[in-house]
């Protein structure tokens, strides 16, 4: 049954390649996660050589900030690119989310470049970092920025002003993302270079969760609380202010959780 | 006695009926109670349950909009109001038969959409003063506008949850979620006529408008034990809930019962153990597009197939529309390539075409919810006569909700814009029939309801902005 009114469909068999280009489409946030799994290709392949990168100040620097970026942040992203995919018309579906990726990526890069320019001159402490990630997720400004992680803007069917709605959207998700995961991404450049690997995994899944729950204020404060307990893992003498702190952090946590 | 009690049309009650004199008195006791903050039976209590600005208590501000979630909280919680009520009615020496009546507003499905008289009388524990008064004035006993009361679109929705990439209002029941206070994913029974309703009883400022206070009103009640009565009757055609799907079925919510102890009930439990059913359903016109693959009588799969139906966006609106309280437009031009791409298969299926056409109303914002309830017209002709514009009429919209939709709130859930839509695939039907529809451009009218056709004054001085950021069409 069609809808009256509307031509009825060519009946006709498919070719593979068109076949294909259909199922491509039903995949709305299709390049989001091409690009996001090559991110994690790249970090596996050559886990010491991105992590080299956000330590040295040769020219790569910058483009291990942002494959870091595009492995730990963008499968978060992966519902708001879905919903770049599902609200474009279906021949310009993948250009529009394309589009979305590199704006998003291209804010990343912009505040990683002023990270790694201040770390140039001044590389903060993990233990401090890390009692940064632990503090900030209580401030306001990451609530406010955490509503703008999820708000949509109209986006136009084609030509330019669909361009312009698509990079707008990504500035203002992207923009969120910032300012809720800026602290964690400092992590990279405090951390030794052989345990990058080992913070991507963590960072991404902490990202991905906190993004993605339908109700986050749980995670991101059972996280704060971790991050809490990391910091002073990481402090010198570390292990034994751990031990005496670790009742103390684990019973705030309980209660944390309990209260949320 | 321990049911199946009855519940009744309203208006097939004499207004000194045992059940409507119950229910006031019930409502007079309930609110003598107010003055125990904690009484759980209280009116006061019963109201927070659903939304609140008092400082919340156990349950309260845990209705459920916005998703999936909609229809069998506000089941649960007529449930067990009906029961408390009941036994106040008990206490009052009223029947103990006792259900709560509905309110049948659909003057197409034999309603009435005048306010019942019980609820218009100023000396009755059932009026409330912050109701509409303009347009139309709702405690004058002016009918509700047939546009803010269809049902047919609503109930011809073939499935509960929408097609994968469909609008939510591509569903019966609203979208697939966890449980959340209020979500975007409203389906089409929620929209309409449930939060046009609201809106069209409580107007700018008025109880039923705002969902921390709707349930103070005493027709709340009766406005929802009709949605509930329209669910049952699109079940009783055979069209299935989601219970096959664990997130949906295995959910639980808690209410208080009449002796004041917690209960909890999942969702997948909803049918089976209410204890009333209703004197009459309404009939249910056949559905637009495919049922579901086990046939109309198997019960519905919610997971998203390979197989399962697919919405395309084939249109959307170039700038976003501002409605101020008087008649606007504006215009979808629908894509030709990617409505070629959509009837040369969008599924793999050989006859593939389009089975369903949807208007979606997206990233929808205000500061402040106006109550206007907007007609929203397809091509409809300048100068249309009423009777014209009624054959152009998709549904109606309204905001029911919007500054807790858009808002961030205390449980961290995100805030969203607030989005509505209608299946309009009937109405293509007969626009093309007379020629109404050429397939290349929709214009889509807004028009204040209770405002005559053709008067372009504002609805009422000084009511909120609201902008409609997008208005698009897709294709199932």
């Amino acid at each position: 049954m069609t809808v009256a009114g509307l031509p009825a469909a060519r009946s006709r068999p498919r070719p593979r390649a068109a076949a294909w280009r259909a199922r491509a489409r039903r995949r709305p946030q299709l390049v989001a996660e091409v690009v996001a799994a090559a991110a994690w290709v790249l970090l596996l392949a050559h886990p010491l050589a991105v992590a080299a990168g956000v330590h040295t100040h040769a020219h790569a620097t910058l483009a291990s900030w942002v494959g870091m970026a595009a492995a730990m942040m963008l499968p978060s992203a992966i519902p708001a690119a879905r919903h770049v995919g599902l609200n474009s018309l279906c021949w310009r579906r993948h250009r529009a989310v394309a589009t979305y990726v590199a704006a998003y990526l291209a804010v990343w890069a912009a505040y990683g470049a002023v990270a790694l320019a201040v770390a140039a001159l001044w590389r903060p402490p993990l233990a401090l970092v890390l009692a940064g990630a632990a503090a900030w997720p209580l401030t306001r400004w990451h609530a406010r920025a955490f509503v703008a992680c999820h708000r949509t803007v109209p986006l136009r069917p084609a030509g330019w002003p669909a361009t312009r709605s698509v990079l707008r959207f990504a500035l203002r998700n992207a923009g969120g993302c910032v300012g809720t995961c800026w602290v964690l991404m400092l992590v990279m450049v405090a951390a030794p270079p052989v345990t990058h690997l080992a913070w991507t995994v963590a960072l991404a899944v902490v990202v991905a969760v906190q993004k993605t729950a339908w109700r986050p204020r749980r995670p991101v404060r059972a996280t704060a609380a971790a991050f809490a307990g990391a910091a002073l893992v990481t402090l010198p003498g570390g292990a034994l202010l751990a031990a005496v702190a670790a009742a103390g952090v684990t019973a705030v946590a309980a209660r944390v959780v309990r209260t949320s | 006695m321990n049911g199946p009690y009855v519940r009744r049309d309203i208006y097939s009650l004499d207004p000194d009926d045992p059940i409507v004199v119950g229910y006031a008195n019930a409502v007079a006791t309930m609110k003598q109670r107010d003055t125990v903050p904690t009484d759980v039976t209280s009116w006061a209590y019963q109201a927070g349950i659903h939304g609140s600005y008092a400082p919340p208590q156990a349950l309260w501000n845990t209705c459920e909009h916005g998703s999936w979630f909609f229809t069998p909280w506000h089941r649960m919680y007529l449930r067990w109001f009906e029961e408390i009520v009941r036994a106040a009615v008990v206490l009052n020496n009223g029947p103990e038969d006792w259900a709560l009546p509905y309110w049948n507003y659909t003057a197409t499905d034999g309603g009435n959409p005048v306010l019942p008289p019980a609820f218009r009388d100023p000396g009755s524990p059932l009026y409330v003063a912050q109701r509409r008064t303009t347009p139309f004035d709702v405690n004058g006993g002016d009918p509700i506008p047939a546009g803010a009361t269809l049902i047919d679109a609503t109930l011809q929705v073939p499935t509960f949850v929408p097609p994968d990439g469909a609008p939510p209002s591509a569903g019966f029941g609203g979208q697939r979620s966890a449980p959340i206070h209020f979500g975007r994913g409203f389906g089409a029974l929620e929209l309409q006529p449930h939060n046009v309703m609201h809106n069209a009883i409580g107007g700018f400022g008025g109880l039923m408008t705002d969902p921390n206070t709707a349930a103070q009103d005493p027709i709340f009640w009766l406005h929802h034990a009709n949605i509930d009565r329209l669910w049952a009757s699109w079940n009783a055609a055979g069209r299935g809930n989601p219970t096959n799907d664990g997130l949906w079925a295995a959910q639980d919510f808690s209410f208080f019962s009449a002796d004041g102890g917690q209960q909890a009930m999942p969702c997948g439990k909803v049918n089976d153990t209410m204890d009333y059913t209703y004197d009459r359903l309404s009939p249910v016109p056949p559905p637009t597009g495919p049922t579901s693959p086990s046939g109309p009588a198997g019960p519905q799969a919610s997971a998203l197939t390979e197989d399962a139906p697919h919405a395309e966006l084939v249109g959307a609106s170039r700038e976003s529309v501002t409605l101020t309280g008087r008649r606007t437009a504006g215009s979808v031009g629908i894509d030709r390539r990617a409505s070629d791409l959509v009837q040369a298969g969008l599924g793999d299926e050989e006859d593939a075409g389009p089975r369903r056409v949807l208007l979606s109303l997206d990233d929808i914002e205000a500061e402040q919810n106006p109550g206007t309830v907007y007609g929203v017209y397809v091509n409809l002709p300048d100068g249309a006569t009423e009777d014209q514009a009624e054959e152009h009429l998709a549904g109606a919209l309204s905001f029911f909700g919007i500054e807790q939709v858009t808002e961030s709130t205390t449980d961290g859930e995100h805030g969203h814009s607030y989005s509505a839509g209608f299946d309009i695939t009937e109405l293509v039907g007969r626009l093309s029939a007379r020629g109404a529809w050429d397939g290349s451009n929709v214009d889509v009218t807004f028009h204040p309801l209770g405002v005559p056709q053709g008067d372009d004054s504002l609805e009422a001085e000084g009511l909120p902005e609201v902008t409609v950021g997008r208005i698009s069409v897709h294709y199932v």
